[in-house]
């Protein structure tokens, strides 16, 4: 999810994320409100629209899991 | 006791500072590993911890080593009481073969963790090979080679696995990876040799340089492309 927002260039509606993030309105749900309560997204009202930003936490975090991935694969884990 | 030093006296100071790149190389791995293990709670970063954390402490018993090497010639030359001569070189014959000891525990057991990282082991097994291991370190003290083909051997079963990670996901941080740890146990080879020649020593370590600057250019490449990524 964090990776579908950066991508976005760090705001996306909610619709949106759940496409991108290949997941049912439920789930989506659920693991957005784990993101909100450690702060590495925040919801946020532009208009008539809902979007989801990602915080500076969140983007640090993303980074950090990007560098994991890589990580794994330059070591095979 | 018998001292089993291959490398040429003008050498030490430097085999020092290589070593040291080593220690910072493997440690800085180790601890991004456990780092990362934190975070995903994924035992093979655990394993990659231990692995690396292991053979950087291997690597400061070699270099504790050396020093005692160097201590033992300064404070030939500078006492000239017989008695007191003959105490200081017993003392570091005993730190010598400790460290020279552990320093071939440690990089055998090291190098065993990193390859059962990739095959998994039964207890049963991790316990018998590391017994083998310790054994084979003890009884080979002074057959150096016994040691570094064994070392050559695991780094070759090591190198295998991350050509078929090669193979299998071209990716670019892997093939990094696997030149390095190829330059690593082609430095093993030299290793064997340097009882023809002493001066072979200095390739070997100089290699073995190459080799841990490959795994430190691996692991830049890994923070850059997931910071470059990132600000896509």
């Amino acid at each position: 999810m964090l990776e579908s927002i950066v991508n976005k260039g760090g705001s996306i509606k909610p619709t949106h994320l759940m496409y991108k993030s290949n997941l049912a309105h439920g789930q989506m749900q659920l693991y957005l409100e784990e993101l909100v309560s450690k702060e590495l997204v925040e919801k946020i009202k532009k208009g008539d629209y809902d979007y989801i930003t990602i915080t500076n936490k969140g983007y640090e975090f993303a980074h950090k899991l990007k560098e994991m991935k890589e990580f794994e694969k330059a070591f095979g884990l | 006791m018998l001292h089993l030093v291959y490398s040429p006296k003008w050498f030490y100071g430097e085999a020092i500072l290589i070593d040291l790149v080593s220690v910072f190389v493997l440690a800085l791995v180790a601890f991004f590993s456990l780092r990362y293990y934190k975070i995903k709670k994924n035992e093979n970063y655990l394993y990659l911890a231990i692995s690396f954390g292991i053979l950087a402490l291997s690597f400061i018993f070699k270099i504790l080593m050396n020093f005692s090497i160097n201590y033992n010639e300064v404070e030939t030359r500078q006492v000239g009481l017989m008695v007191l001569t003959y105490q200081t070189v017993e003392s570091s014959d005993i730190l010598f073969f400790l460290g020279f000891l552990l320093y071939r525990i440690l990089t055998l057991v090291g190098l065993y963790v990193l390859y059962s990282l990739y095959h998994k082991q039964t207890k049963q097994n991790h316990f018998l090979i590391v017994s083998l291991l310790v054994a084979l370190a003890y009884f080979s003290y002074s057959s150096y080679y016994v040691f570094h083909t064994v070392s050559f051997i695991l780094l070759i079963l090591i190198l295998i696995q991350y050509l078929t990670n090669y193979v299998d996901k071209k990716h670019f941080s892997t093939i990094l990876m696997t030149i390095s740890f190829v330059t690593i146990a082609f430095s093993q080879i030299l290793f064997i040799l340097i009882g023809f020649n002493p001066e072979i020593y200095v390739a070997a370590e100089l290699t073995q340089l190459i080799g841990y600057i490959g795994i430190l250019t691996t692991f830049l490449t890994v923070l850059k492309s997931g910071y470059k990524k990132n600000k896509n």
